[in-house]
């Protein structure tokens, strides 16, 4: 049986950079905040991972901090008034658009969705999260998750065969 | 989304990776953390081995001392103060309620108050029974007390207030925890448990409660919104979906409202069902049903809500689990 890799921040950029960035991209659109929060989410780490007890601990932990760091970010650009969800084109007026090249016209169109839809279609569809855990992650009622995955997939299929 | 929509969405998000120069940048932000925390470590350590030091005189310093003892004991004395504090107030939530029972035995009469002695103790043994009741329920309110600031903490935390990061972080770590290791009704049962204590308390103790007024009043306020809250949760689980073969009649009356929410019409009216029944000496006030139509199947969702929007909300969330039931 291999042996079990010492769990530090290091050893977690090894395993978890591409899960946290890409879930950082799907969050933010524009590379410059996906660098930002995908840095500050494994500096947090540094002062958190001894009280974790395994790498499924580690990665839950990191896609946690994510969105709240993500949700934070939010708050901040929106002074708080707007729901910080609804309306991410915003954020993207006076930064870098990411834009997905065209021969990824699924991610274009999951892109298009507000952000709270992104989260879950990314966890479900991506990272092979049940409702469940989605829930427990995004600390919603289950419900709720439900409820924004119809809706997500329903904006989806009109995003992809209408192109709007 | 569709299958196959799944499975291309995933092809192109594996494209993504991170960008080699921030993997570099980050690594080197995260070594430069890690040689803070060890300082700071190292800090709070000779700190300790300081205090240490400090702390062995103490230990031959004589009992007289007061300077010394104020800062080396204040949880002893806290500690001495509470168990003191219970007991004399328990022996004399007993002795008002003898003195009471036997004072209304007197002016009942000699013969009176002869034959009610034994009853007086029996119920002076009582009030101190429920006085220790009392005060065990108040306890456990504190207790709960303590775990729902717990909870607001971490909520704060979560929430992205900038000033404390290190809560903030620790928050989610001990969040996440709990999830893992507590079944999520446990934690449920706890927070039940709590308030119908700390109420039951408070009807009994009155004096108590007037005593310690501030802390509780504090934490009333907490039980009550928790309450309110598993309230609203338990009203979200009465929604009840019918499916019916033919539109009911109060989608004509004048009151009924049409609603779109997400392509779906919905006809929502206030207690309509229950103005059906043939009982209409009740009418059910607060609840609010709906008629809609879904994939050409008809649904009658009954239940009870605050207002309008909220059973709306509830209704659609309901129609579309019974539906898709993910």
């Amino acid at each position: 049986m291999a042996k079990e890799e010492q769990i530090t921040a290091q050893a977690a950029i090894d395993r978890y950079a591409d899960m946290v960035y890409r879930l950082a991209l799907s969050q933010m659109k524009n590379t410059t905040d996906a660098d930002d929060l995908f840095q500050e989410v494994f500096v947090r780490l540094v002062r958190h991972v001894q009280d974790l007890e395994s790498w499924e601990h580690v990665k839950a932990w990191l896609i946690r901090v994510t969105i709240n760091c993500a949700k934070k970010h939010y708050e901040q650009y929106w002074n708080r008034n707007v729901d910080y969800m609804e309306e991410p084109e915003r954020v993207a007026d006076t930064e870098e658009i990411y834009e997905p090249p065209e021969e990824h016209p699924v991610r274009e169109a999951v892109q298009k969705l507000p952000p709270k839809y992104r989260l879950v279609i990314h966890l479900y569809y991506y990272e092979e999260f049940s409702v469940a855990e989605i829930a427990r992650l995004t600390e919603q009622k289950e419900s709720t998750v439900k409820s924004q995955m119809h809706r997500a997939r329903e904006m989806l299929k009109q995003i992809l065969e209408t192109g709007k | 989304m569709m299958d196959q929509y799944k499975n291309q969405y995933k092809e192109e998000t594996s494209q993504i990776h991170a960008p080699a120069d921030l993997l570099e940048r980050t690594r080197q932000a995260v070594s430069e953390e890690e040689k803070r925390l060890q300082a700071e470590n190292a800090m709070d350590g000779q700190d300790r081995t300081g205090r240490e030091n400090q702390q062995e005189p103490t230990a031959e310093m004589p009992d007289t001392d007061a300077g010394w003892q104020s800062t080396e004991r204040p949880k002893d004395n806290y500690r001495n103060y509470n168990r003191v504090f219970r007991w004399v107030f328990s022996a004399a939530a007993a002795a008002i309620l003898l003195l009471a029972v036997h004072r209304t035995a007197m002016l009942r009469g000699d013969g009176a108050g002869k034959s009610s002695t034994g009853s007086a103790s029996d119920v002076a043994a009582a009030g101190g029974c429920e006085a220790d009741g009392s005060m065990d329920g108040y306890g456990e309110g504190a207790a709960g007390e303590l775990e729902e600031e717990k909870a607001v903490d971490a909520a704060g935390a979560e929430s992205g207030e900038e000033s404390d990061d290190a809560e903030y972080a620790a928050a989610e770590v001990e969040d996440y925890t709990k999830l893992q290791k507590v079944p999520a009704e446990t934690d449920y049962a706890k927070v039940q448990e709590s308030p119908s204590k700390t109420e039951n308390s408070t009807s009994v103790s009155g004096e108590a409660a007037k005593d310690t007024g501030g802390e509780r009043s504090g934490g009333g306020n907490q039980i009550e919104e928790m309450e309110k809250k598993y309230s609203q949760e338990d009203s979200a689980a009465q929604i009840s979906i019918t499916e019916v073969d033919k539109k009911p009649d109060f989608c004509d009356w004048p009151d009924t409202e049409r609603v779109i929410r997400q392509e779906i019409n919905f006809y929502v009216t206030e207690s309509a069902v229950a103005e059906e029944t043939a009982d209409k000496t009740e009418p059910d006030l607060d609840g609010w049903s709906a008629y809609a139509e879904y994939n050409g199947t008809k649904y009658i969702i009954t239940g009870q809500a605050n207002d309008r929007d909220e059973f709306l909300e509830k209704a659609y969330e309901t129609l579309i689990e019974s539906i898709e039931g993910l």
